[in-house]
C-alpha cells in the first residue's frame, strides 16, 4: 500500500516539479516570481483542447502547437508587460503577474466558459502497467516519464549549451553579461518562454487526470510554488527534489492521517522547514558584505 | 585614563577562513584609534564583532568595563556605541530628517498606548517628538545639512550621504563611535571637511573614535594610535610614527 | 490689498475659494508642532471638514444596495490600512492575511453570541488576531521574498482550513452573527452599518497615520530600508517586526469582525487565498506605504471586484464587448468579464505608475501646485 501511495506521490510530484521548475527558472533569471505560471499553462492547455476538439488535429500536432503558443505567451508576458514596468521591485512584479493571472483566468472563462471539458490524449487512463510489483496506469507512467524527460532536457540545456550558459550568466550578473555581448533582455524573454512551455506541458499532463476547466492550475501552481520554496528557489535540482518530497508526503499524510487536512499539511511542513532553513532545503543564501 | 574599548583575544572565522586571529587591543577614552591594513585583512570583521553583528568564535569584547561579547547590536547600541558602514546603510526611502530622528530612537518615549497624545500640543508623544527634533536640528547645524533636510536620502550626492550617516550615528549620543572607511569615495575637499568634522566631534562631545581607513594621510593626521592588520592578525599597535615605519607594515601595505 | 482686488465679483469669489482651500499651496514657516501635526494648517482643516461632510452625506445620496457596497469598501479600507503598514512600511509580504480576517470575523461572532456585547467582542477578536499575527511574525523574522510569501500563504491557508473543519465554527455551513447592538442602539439597516464602519475606519485611520509618522513607524521603515543599520541604532528588529505583523493582524481582525455583520453570514468560503491576494493587490495598486494609498486601493479594487459585471451597462463599452462575445467567444453574455477588467486594471496601473494610485494623486497635486507652468 505504501508503495502505491509513494507512486501516486511521485505522479503528483512530477506535476508540481514541472511548475516549480518553471517558476524557479523565471525567478533565477529575473527575480520575478511568476504567479501567472499556472494560468499560462492552463491557457495553453485550452489551446491544445481547441486544436484537438474543434479542428480535429492529430495529438502530436496539437501538442506541438500548444507548446508553441505557450512559448509565444511567455515572450508576450515579458515584452509587453514586464519590460515596461518602471520600478521593477519584487512586490510590483508580483502584483503584475497576479494581475496577468486574473486577466487570463477571466479571458479563458469568457471564451470557453467554466464548465469542465475533457482533453483526449492517446494514452490510456485505465490500462495499467506492472512495475516493481505496483500497478500504475499508463497515463500516470507517461506523466512521470515526460516530466523526467523535460527536466533532463532543461538540465542538459543549462549545463551543456551556449544558451544555458547565457541564461546562467544573465541570472548571476546582468551587467557583466551585457558587457560580454549577451543580449540579456532576449535571454530573459526566452527564459520566460521556456518556463511557459514547461507550464503548458504540466497542464496537458494534468488535464486528463483531473479535468480541464479554468480553475485546474490554481492549486498545482500554489503547490509548485511552495515546493520551489521548499527546495530552495535558486537551486533547480533542489526545486525538483522539493516537489517530489511534497507530493509524496502529501499522499502519505492524506492516507495515514487525514484526507481533509492533506493540502495544508504540505504548507505547514514548509513553514517548519523554512523556520530552520530560511533559504529552503537546498537553497543558497547570498550573504551581503557589510 | 579609563579604557573604553578592550578586545581580548577576539577570534572570528568563517568555515576555514580566519578573518580575525586572536586580536587584542585597548582604546583609551577620547582617543582616536585607527585600524589599517590591506583589503580582506579583517578590519570590518572586527567592527562587526564589536558591534554584535557577528558572534565571535573566541575571546571577548569589553565596553566601558562591561562584557558585551555576543550581545545583539541593538543592545550594544544602548550601551553607547554607534557606527557607520563601509557600504553606506542609509535609509534610502526616508528623508534626512527621518534618518536622523531614527538616531534618536533610543531616547524617544513614544509608545503604542501614548500614541494618541501626538494629537495635541502638550501631549506626551508630541512633546517628545519636538524635543528630539530640536536635538536633531542641532546636529544638522553642526554638520551643515540644512539644505538636504527634507530630501530623500537616496537622492543625495555621495559625499552628503556619508555626512548624513555620520550625523545619524552622532544623533544617538554615543560614547564610542566606529567609523568604517569614512573617507572612501570622497573627493579632496570632502576629505578635508571630514578631518575638520572628526576633530570638531572629538572636541565637542569627548567621544572615543575608532576608524578604519585606507587613506594614510588622513590616518596619520588625526590618529592617536594605529593598529595594522594583515590576514586577520595584528602586526603592530602604536603611534603613527612607529607604525608607518614598521618593516612588516611597509611590506604588506605601504609598499 | 485693495488695489489688487479685481472688480469682477465672480473672480473675487473664485480667488477666495482658492485661498480658503489652498489650491495654490505655498511653503511658509511653521512651528515644529505644526510640522508633525495631523491637520497642518487651516486649509487642511477645511478640506478635512469638507470630506467628512461629504462622507457623512453618502447614505442620503446612494441607494440601499450601494450603501451596502460602501460598507464593504470601508471594511476593506480598515484591513488594508493595517496590511499597508506591514507591506509598505515594514517591507514584509503577507499572502495569508485572509486568515487574520477569518479569525476576527469568527471570534467576534462567537463572543457576541454568548459572552460580550459587540464592541468589546470586536476589540477582543482584534487582539486574538493580533496574537496570531505575532505568532506568524516569529518564523517570518528570518524569511524574505518568495520564502516569506509562501510561509504567510501556508499560515493563512492553515487557519482557514482549520476553522472550516471544526464543527465549533459551524463548518462548511458557516455561522450567522446575532443582531447588532452597539452602545445600546439597534443596528439593522445598511445606513446604520455605514456610520458604524465609517467611525471605526476613521478612528483606525487616524491611529495608523499617527503611527507611521512616529518613532514606531520610523522603526518600521528603518527595518524595510536597512535592518542592519536599524539594529545598530537601537531598533530591536525582532520586536518591531513581530509588532508590525501583530498590528496589521489586529486591523485585519477588526475589519473581519465588522465584515461578518455587514454580510450577515460568514463561511469558510469567504476566506480563501483569493481574499489574501485581493488584499495584497489593494495595497500595491493603491500605493504601498501611504494611508491615502490604502484608501484608494481598497476602494478601487473592491468596486472592480463587485461591480465588474456592470461593465455591460456602460454606454459604449458594454455593447462592444457583447459584440465581441457573440462573434468570437463560445459563450454568450459576459461571464468572468470582471476578472478580465480587474486583471487589466491592476497591470496597467502598476505598469504606468509604480507608486500606484497614490502616485497618480501626487502627480495631480504637483501639477496643480506648479500650475500654470
Amino acid at each position: 500500500m505504501i508503495g502505491q501511495l509513494i507512486m501516486s506521490g511521485i505522479v503528483a510530484g512530477s506535476i508540481y516539479a514541472l511548475v516549480a521548475l518553471a517558476m524557479s527558472l523565471t525567478y533565477k533569471s529575473s527575480e520575478v516570481a511568476n504567479f501567472a505560471q499556472g494560468e499560462m499553462g492552463m491557457f495553453s492547455t485550452y489551446v491544445a483542447f481547441v486544436m484537438l476538439a474543434t479542428y480535429q488535429l492529430p495529438f502530436w500536432m496539437a501538442f506541438i502547437g500548444s507548446l508553441l503558443f505557450a512559448f509565444l505567451l511567455g515572450l508576450f508576458l515579458h515584452f509587453a508587460i514586464i519590460r515596461r514596468a518602471k520600478n521593477p521591485n519584487v512586490l510590483n512584479l508580483l502584483i503584475i503577474t497576479l494581475g496577468f493571472q486574473v486577466f487570463l483566468y477571466g479571458l479563458v472563462g469568457w471564451k470557453w466558459g467554466s464548465e469542465q471539458r475533457v482533453l483526449k490524449i492517446p494514452i490510456s487512463q485505465t490500462e495499467t502497467v506492472e512495475f516493481a510489483g505496483l500497478t500504475i496506469s499508463q497515463l500516470n507512467l507517461a506523466t512521470i516519464l515526460v516530466a523526467i524527460l523535460l527536466m533532463a532536457s532543461i538540465y542538459i540545456l543549462l549545463r551543456f549549451t551556449k544558451l544555458g550558459l547565457a541564461i546562467k550568466a544573465t541570472q548571476q550578473n546582468q551587467t557583466a553579461a551585457k558587457i560580454n555581448g549577451i543580449p540579456t533582455k532576449l535571454i530573459v524573454a526566452i527564459t520566460f518562454g521556456i518556463s511557459s512551455v514547461i507550464g503548458a506541458v504540466a497542464g496537458i499532463l494534468m488535464a486528463p487526470i483531473t479535468t480541464l476547466d479554468p480553475n485546474m492550475m490554481i492549486e498545482p501552481m500554489l503547490k509548485g510554488f511552495a515546493a520551489a520554496v521548499l527546495g530552495g528557489f535558486n537551486n533547480l535540482a533542489g526545486v525538483v527534489a522539493g516537489a517530489f518530497i511534497l507530493g509524496i508526503v502529501e499522499n502519505l499524510f492524506g492516507f495515514y492521517v487525514s484526507t481533509e487536512f492533506k493540502s495544508i499539511v504540505a504548507f505547514l511542513i514548509i513553514v517548519i522547514v523554512l523556520y530552520f532553513k530560511p533559504s529552503g532545503l537546498f537553497g543558497t543564501h547570498y550573504t551581503r558584505k557589510v | 585614563m579609563s579604557k573604553v574599548i578592550q578586545l581580548k583575544g577576539v577570534t572570528k572565522h568563517f568555515g576555514g577562513l580566519v578573518a580575525a586571529d586572536n586580536i587584542s587591543f585597548e582604546v583609551e577614552k577620547g582617543e582616536v584609534f585607527s585600524i589599517i591594513g590591506p583589503n580582506g585583512a579583517g578590519k570590518s570583521t572586527l567592527f562587526n564583532c564589536i558591534n554584535g553583528m557577528y558572534k565571535v568564535n573566541g575571546g571577548s569584547v569589553w565596553l566601558n568595563g562591561e562584557d558585551i561579547t555576543g550581545l545583539k547590536p541593538h543592545v550594544v547600541s544602548q550601551k553607547g556605541l554607534s557606527r557607520t558602514f563601509q557600504n553606506l546603510e542609509l535609509f534610502g526611502k526616508m528623508t534626512t530628517m527621518e534618518n536622523l530622528m531614527l538616531g534618536r530612537h533610543l531616547y524617544m518615549k513614544t509608545n503604542l498606548w501614548n500614541l494618541p497624545s501626538m494629537l495635541w500640543k502638550k501631549g506626551l508623544a508630541a512633546r517628545d517628538e519636538i524635543t528630539h527634533r530640536k536635538k536633531v536640528e542641532e546636529i544638522i547645524d553642526l554638520l551643515d545639512l540644512q539644505s538636504v533636510r527634507n530630501r530623500y536620502a537616496s537622492e543625495l550626492p555621495y559625499g552628503r550621504q556619508k555626512m548624513v550617516e555620520l550625523a545619524r550615528a552622532l544623533a544617538s549620543e554615543p560614547s564610542v563611535l566606529l567609523l568604517d572607511e569614512p573617507a572612501a569615495g570622497l573627493n579632496l575637499e570632502e576629505k578635508e571637511e571630514l578631518v575638520f568634522w572628526i576633530n570638531d566631534i572629538k572636541r565637542l562631545f569627548d567621544i572615543t573614535i575608532l576608524i578604519i581607513e585606507h587613506n594614510m594621510r588622513l590616518v596619520t593626521s588625526i590618529s592617536d594610535r594605529i593598529m595594522a592588520l594583515n590576514f586577520g592578525k595584528s602586526i603592530v599597535i602604536g603611534t603613527p610614527d612607529v607604525v608607518t615605519k614598521h618593516p612588516e607594515v611597509v611590506k604588506a601595505y605601504l609598499g | 490689498m485693495f488695489y489688487a482686488m479685481p472688480n469682477n465679483v465672480l473672480l473675487w469669489n473664485f480667488r477666495f475659494f482658492l485661498k480658503t482651500f489652498n489650491l495654490f499651496a505655498l511653503d511658509k514657516r511653521i512651528s515644529y508642532f505644526e510640522d508633525i501635526s495631523l491637520l497642518k494648517d487651516n486649509s487642511v482643516k477645511r478640506w478635512s471638514f469638507l470630506c467628512l461632510l461629504l462622507f457623512g452625506l453618502v447614505p442620503f445620496v446612494l441607494a440601499e444596495y450601494q450603501v451596502f457596497i460602501a460598507n464593504l469598501v470601508l471594511v476593506n479600507v480598515i484591513i488594508v490600512l493595517g496590511l499597508n503598514v506591514l507591506i509598505g512600511n515594514t517591507g514584509q509580504i503577507s499572502l495569508g492575511h485572509g486568515g487574520f480576517v477569518a479569525i476576527g470575523a469568527y471570534m467576534t461572532v462567537i463572543l457576541d453570541e454568548q459572552w460580550l456585547p459587540f464592541l468589546p467582542s470586536l476589540i477582543l477578536a482584534g487582539f486574538v488576531a493580533a496574537l496570531f499575527g505575532f505568532i506568524l511574525g516569529i518564523p517570518a523574522l528570518k524569511l524574505e521574498g518568495p520564502y516569506l510569501a509562501v510561509a504567510t500563504l501556508g499560515f493563512g491557508l492553515a487557519i482557514t482550513t482549520i476553522i472550516g473543519r471544526m464543527p465549533f465554527f459551524g463548518g462548511h455551513m458557516g455561522i450567522i452573527p446575532p443582531p447588532l447592538k452597539v452602545l445600546g442602539m439597534e443596528m439593522t439597516s445598511n445606513t446604520h452599518f455605514y456610520y458604524l464602519c465609517l467611525s471605526i475606519a476613521l478612528l483606525m485611520g487616524v491611529f495608523a497615520r499617527l503611527l507611521i509618522r512616529s518613532k514606531i513607524g520610523r522603526a518600521f521603515s528603518a527595518i524595510r530600508d536597512s535592518d542592519i543599520a536599524a539594529s545598530s541604532l537601537g531598533v530591536n528588529v525582532v520586536w518591531y517586526k513581530t509588532m508590525s505583523f501583530a498590528f496589521s493582524a489586529f486591523y485585519a481582525g477588526v475589519g473581519g469582525g465588522i465584515w461578518a455583520y455587514v454580510l450577515g453570514f460568514i463561511s469558510p468560503g469567504n476566506f480563501t487565498p483569493v481574499l489574501s491576494i485581493l488584499l495584497l493587490s489593494m495595497v500595491v495598486v493603491g500605493g504601498s506605504g501611504s494611508i491615502t494609498g490604502s484608501i484608494l486601493g481598497a476602494t478601487v479594487i473592491t468596486l472592480l471586484n463587485l461591480q465588474g459585471e456592470k461593465i455591460q451597462e456602460l454606454p459604449l463599452i458594454g455593447p462592444f464587448f457583447e459584440w465581441v462575445s457573440a462573434h468570437y467567444m463560445s459563450i454568450s453574455g459576459l461571464p468572468n468579464i470582471n476578472f478580465v477588467f480587474m486583471g487589466l486594471t491592476v497591470i496597467l496601473i502598476i505598469l504606468f505608475e509604480p507608486l500606484g494610485l497614490f502616485g497618480i494623486w501626487l502627480r495631480i497635486k504637483i501639477y496643480f501646485k506648479t500650475w500654470p507652468f
